[in-house]
């Protein structure tokens, strides 16, 4: 179920000086950019602005904001996306308690809005070049 | 023309979101584990799910699908396409360019084999009638799916109802979905609820007010809003249950009979068995007589939803649901006889 399944398991790591979030669209289908929010993100319980993070999707690094302008852009259901939080400085091998709430609108289904709400105790990996897919 | 084979079984891939999502299997494996497990011979696909970059399909791809179907033993029966009107969702897409984006969708099918395209009603019936030409083209037929919180004689079933009575072509059809044929929600989703902390007062109340009106769905979602938030539930919890209204609607199985000729593909929908093995809470012991007798002549895709509520994979499900309905068939060719 798509509860246990927006943020990967093994999926926070370390990201020029920071971390990255690996997370999985939760639906189905194929869904475009325009239809998906990241509604919200946790590290230990403190919310993370808005403004300090990005989403990395396709292989470009985008300000969650510049989603509703990607009508173009799909996030295919097999791919990772990931959440860039530059500037959280998290020791390899530490443990955390990560959140991610993923907010959809199928395109298909006038009005409909779902939210994903994920919750995951994660260790932080190091960094690796798997940062695209 | 070929002599009608009755009423066939088969499979969609969507009964494997668990599997696939997860990439514990590529689309190749689905196909071939779908044909070494005996769960056609139809074999159904959702386009935007299975294939990447979809619409867009390329000869090369096209081949290998069809060789990997075939070496499967299985036939193709239906492409899901969507309607994706609300693409921008507070900018709905023009009907010109909706067009464009449905019959992208309908050469894909054709392309890859499918003889049905099932369709949604965000196209709306105008839109599907301007489909039509290239779907006699391409000898694809169109089914609408009608799906809850929908049923034969809801108003935007009708409208299309009343637009193939003027057209009438064998190429505009309906694809029944069995979660509109419900009785009662399947108690998977109760057994969800509970393991995701929900309050039973609030399952009770969504349930109490289920099935939604199927003139205005809507209307009966927002009651629920209501009702849940001034007994001061938390939205993201009471949100969860709004699937309840869009997954299950309430109609007796002879409805069908009112579209019998138009059905070109069907959903069976399943969650769920119960300890005799048969499904909780949609009566295909009820469901598949009427289709065996009603005359129709076609594919059954058996459509495994559980991805909404477990973990668990859905090839020994599918297989559950095939002995079900093989059950069914048999006994019914039975009584034919006599």
């Amino acid at each position: 179920m798509f509860k246990t399944r927006v943020i990967s398991d093994n999926g926070l790591r370390r990201w020029e000086g920071g971390v990255a979030i690996d997370i999985r669209l939760p639906w189905y289908r194929a869904l475009p950019l325009s239809t998906v929010e990241i509604a919200e993100v946790k590290i230990d319980g403190a919310l993370i602005a808005a403004n300090e993070t990005r989403f990395l999707i396709n292989g470009e690094s985008l300000a969650l904001d510049a989603l509703p302008g990607r009508d173009k852009d799909w996030w295919y259901v097999l791919d990772s996306g990931f959440v860039l939080v530059p500037k959280r400085v998290l020791e390899i091998g530490s443990q955390h308690e990560v959140s991610v709430t993923v907010g959809i609108r199928p395109p298909y289904i006038p009005g409909f809005y779902r939210m994903t709400e994920c919750t995951k105790r994660l260790k932080v990996e190091p960094e690796t070049q798997g940062v695209t897919r | 023309m070929t002599e009608g084979k009755g009423l066939r079984l088969g499979t969609t891939l969507f009964s494997f979101t668990n599997e696939f999502h997860g990439r514990e299997y590529s689309l190749d494996e689905l196909i071939a584990q779908v044909g070494a497990l005996g769960l056609g011979p139809g074999l159904e696909i959702v386009g935007f799910a299975h294939l990447r970059g979809f619409p867009e399909v390329s000869d090369e791809f096209a081949d290998h699908f069809r060789n990997q179907v075939a070496k499967a033993g299985l036939e193709q029966s239906c492409l899901g396409i969507n309607a994706d009107r609300w693409i921008i969702p507070d900018k709905p897409m023009s009907d010109d360019d909706l067009l464009a984006y449905h019959e992208a969708q309908i050469r894909a099918a054709a392309k890859l084999g499918f003889p049905v395209a099932r369709y949604q009603f965000g196209a709306g019936p105008e839109l599907a009638l301007r489909m039509l030409p290239l779907a006699e083209k391409l000898n694809v037929k169109l089914g609408m799916e009608i799906h809850a919180p929908d049923a034969v004689n809801s108003p935007v079933v009708m409208e299309f109802r009343e637009m193939y009575a003027q057209a009438d072509s064998p190429y505009l059809g309906f694809v029944p979905d069995f979660g509109s044929s419900a009785q009662r929600v399947s108690p998977a989703f109760g057994r969800y609820f509970n393991q995701i902390g929900l309050a039973p007062e609030l399952v009770r109340l969504a349930e109490s007010m289920w099935p939604a009106d199927p003139g205005d769905p809507h209307a009966t979602i927002s009651a629920f809003e209501q009702k849940a938030e001034a007994a001061g539930y938390k939205k993201s919890d009471y949100a969860e249950l709004f699937m309840i209204f869009g997954l299950f609607s309430k109609q007796e199985p002879e409805a069908w009979l009112e579209i019998m000729p138009q059905v070109v593909h069907i959903h069976g929908k399943f969650y769920d068995f119960d300890e005799s093995g048969s499904e909780s809470a949609i009566p295909y012991e009820k469901l598949l007589p009427v289709f065996v007798q009603g005359g129709y002549d076609g594919f059954m895709s058996s459509e495994w939803e559980g991805h909404f509520f477990t973990d668990d994979g859905g090839f020994p499900k599918v297989q559950a649901h095939h002995a079900l309905c093989q059950r069914i068939l048999n006994q019914e060719k039975g009584a034919h006889r006599r």
